[in-house]
């Protein structure tokens, strides 16, 4: 039992573990409640992918800075989380992709990107395997991927051993509100008093802003990934397809993964949880297409995840004046992982500071309100909030600590 | 000359008739269930040959195994669980040998008789639970105090049944562990997730599908 707690964190995936880390490091002491297992949800089931090209515009600053903090990680969390930056190849079959790919390239270099397209000879000097079919591919040699399940725990290990509470197998079930503000969160087995709750519950988050009269334009969309037996190394980087089709990476454990999306994702699940796998064969005709070497090899496990898709595929993060407290840190679209670090370490920010180091004002929960493609005006997310939000929860802290 | 099988129903038949001893003949091979029987319920082993012949199978032990690639438990394990009903015969010798090397391992260079004698399973933390990936007890013990409550969680974080047989062999150990650690039985325990295709299949294969 609790009692009392400075910040409580619903979901204990890979977000909600490195915020966890980064608060507990500053001296708080969070609680984070999870109603599975560490990294049991999304944060279990990704390709690992630690990537900046491909990625949405507004969302590059932070992709750069969570690749700086990945090298950290391992001396930082005292455990290895298998980090390898050798680049990420986007990989073209049809013209079209080829003039997709020039362009995005030139979008993604006018933000500071490193970044090239390739023609398939040079993909070749990168990737000798890569099959018949593929006539170039973007390259970003700063890209690369990590293990996922050994990134979630290392938060969380590390989080524990600097006082970081943890509650696994037990779900946050309501979010009390006084005078509109957050004053306590309420699980199956405790009621927990804190001015301050953080969304970090993935797929379910908008299920928790529910809970605080809250809500955002969120959906599932319905993902497959498999694993084959392992090799020895064949190629150290992450590789996509230039529509999406399929990505994957060999680990360094030997094994493949490979991961793909369909379309029909409204007709194959229920209550958030897909009913049968079936994209397995589908990536599989990719792979031996685009990795003709690993035909032979055997798949030893399939699995599925479900994608918080947001209707602009961006994350919501930050505060909100609407419910003083209320900390949102979720709906990341699929892309999540690779940021992990570096929004666990802006939301510590938000919360001990009213402050962060890169703004986050495009990823405010505010942006819904406005239609589709506004400009966020709330200067870092902290204007629409300081005044009322935070402050006088940090005094209170201050006493505390 | 061919080996002789020790199978979890021989183990059962001394636990049965209580006389709590078996003698492994020369040559013999231990299914990996028996020796769990065996290690679990103290059972005393005397050897009828000697471990510390050369020409003795052990010896040879599990490092030829790596360089072809696919490891020898690999392929024991993606056999049948039950070690009750014979299973093929190279199939048991990969198991025996690693099981006979870890003997020694764990032991020293073994006396003639009864190297095991009353020796409780609490001591094994290098036995490898989970063969396809070499987890060891230690491993997985430690996942378990770290927080993971479930086979899943221990199975993210250890490798344990992520393997070639996706955890045919090893959940039922692994399952035994964590009841222990936790304080309940092995029957309140939720099963790991079973992932499909169940067995290794070429992508080749499931391409076609
Ligand atoms: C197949 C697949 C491949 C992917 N590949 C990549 C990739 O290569 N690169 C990349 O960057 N991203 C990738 N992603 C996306 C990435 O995995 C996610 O963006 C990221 O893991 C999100 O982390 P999270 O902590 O927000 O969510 P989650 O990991 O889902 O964590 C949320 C947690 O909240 C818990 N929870 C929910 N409701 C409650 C409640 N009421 N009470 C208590 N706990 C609750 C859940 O159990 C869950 O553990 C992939 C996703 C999938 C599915």
């Amino acid at each position: 039992m609790v009692g009392k707690a400075d910040v409580v964190i619903v979901g204990g995936g890979v977000m909600g573990c490195a915020l966890a880390y980064n608060l507990a490091k500053e001296g708080l002491k969070p609680v984070v409640i999870e109603r599975s297992d560490i990294g049991g949800e999304e944060s279990g089931a990704n390709g690992g992918g630690v990537r900046q090209s491909a990625r949405n515009l507004k969302e590059m600053p932070l992709a750069m800075e969570s690749v700086r903090l990945f090298a950290q990680l391992h001396e930082e969390l005292g455990m290895d989380v298998e980090y390898v930056r050798k680049g990420n190849l986007r990989l073209c079959s049809t013209p079209e992709d080829m003039v997709n790919m020039r362009k995005s390239v030139e979008n993604q270099k006018a933000v500071g990107l490193q970044l090239e397209l390739l023609d398939r000879k040079q993909v070749l000097e990168i990737n000798p395997y890569v099959g018949d079919g593929v006539i170039g591919a973007t390259f970003c040699p700063t890209d690369g991927h990590a293990n996922p399940l050994l990134v979630s725990y290392a938060f969380f290990k590390k989080a524990k051993s600097l006082g970081a509470r943890f509650y696994t197998q037990e779900e946050v079930k309501d979010i009390v509100l006084k005078k509109g503000r957050v004053a306590a969160v309420v699980t199956d087995k405790q009621r927990i008093e804190t001015d301050l709750v953080v969304n970090a519950a993935g797929m379910a988050g908008r299920k928790i802003a529910n809970m605080a009269g809250l809500d955002f334009p969120v959906k599932a969309v319905f993902t497959e990934a498999l694993i084959t037996e392992a090799l020895p190394p064949l190629f150290p980087q992450m590789l996509g397809q230039a529509r999406g089709l399929f990505y994957g990476r060999q680990t360094l454990h030997g094994s493949f993964f490979m991961g793909g999306f369909v379309g029909t994702e409204e007709f194959i699940y229920r209550d958030g949880k897909p009913l049968f796998n079936f994209i397995g064969p589908a990536i599989s005709r990719l792979v031996i297409e685009y990795l003709p070497v690993l035909k032979d090899l055997h798949v030893v496990r399939t699995w599925s995840g479900i994608i918080d898709q947001t209707s602009d595929s961006i994350p919501v993060l930050g505060l909100t004046p609407e419910v003083p407290g209320f900390v949102f840190c979720t709906g990341f679209s699929g892309h999540g992982f690779g940021l992990a670090p570096v929004i666990g370490r802006l939301m510590c920010e938000l919360i001990m500071d009213c402050r962060v180091s890169l703004p986050i004002n495009d990823f405010c929960y505010s942006r819904f309100g406005k239609g589709a493609d506004h400009v966020c005006a709330c200067k870092g997310n902290a204007a629409c909030t300081t005044a009322t939000a935070l402050c006088p929860n940090k005094r209170e802290w201050l006493k505390n600590i | 000359m061919k080996p002789n099988f020790i199978f979890a129903q021989d183990v059962k038949a001394v636990l049965r008739d209580g006389t709590k001893k078996i003698t492994i003949p020369q040559n013999s091979r231990i299914s990996a269930a028996a020796l769990d029987l065996i290690k679990e319920n103290g059972v005393e082993l005397t050897y009828a040959g000697s471990l510390n012949d050369q020409s003795d199978m052990a010896v040879a032990a599990p490092l030829v195994e790596q360089a072809s690639g696919v490891s020898a438990e690999n392929i024991g394990d993606a056999g049948p669980e039950v070690a009750d009903e014979p299973m093929p015969e190279e199939m048991v010798e990969e198991i025996a040998r690693r099981v006979i090397a870890r003997f020694r391992e764990l032991k020293g260079a073994p006396a003639v008789a009864s190297p095991l004698a009353g020796q409780k399973l609490e001591d094994e933390d290098d036995l490898v639970i989970c063969r396809c990936e070499e987890i060891t007890r230690k491993e997985i013990k430690e996942a378990i105090r770290n927080g993971m409550k479930t086979l899943n969680g221990i199975k993210r974080v250890t490798r344990a049944g992520m393997g070639l047989c996706q955890g045919q062999t090893c959940q039922r150990l692994v399952t035994q562990l964590l009841a222990g650690e936790l304080g309940m039985a092995p029957a309140q325990i939720k099963q790991m997730t079973p992932r499909a295709p169940v067995r290794p299949v070429a992508l080749s294969v499931l391409a076609a599908g």
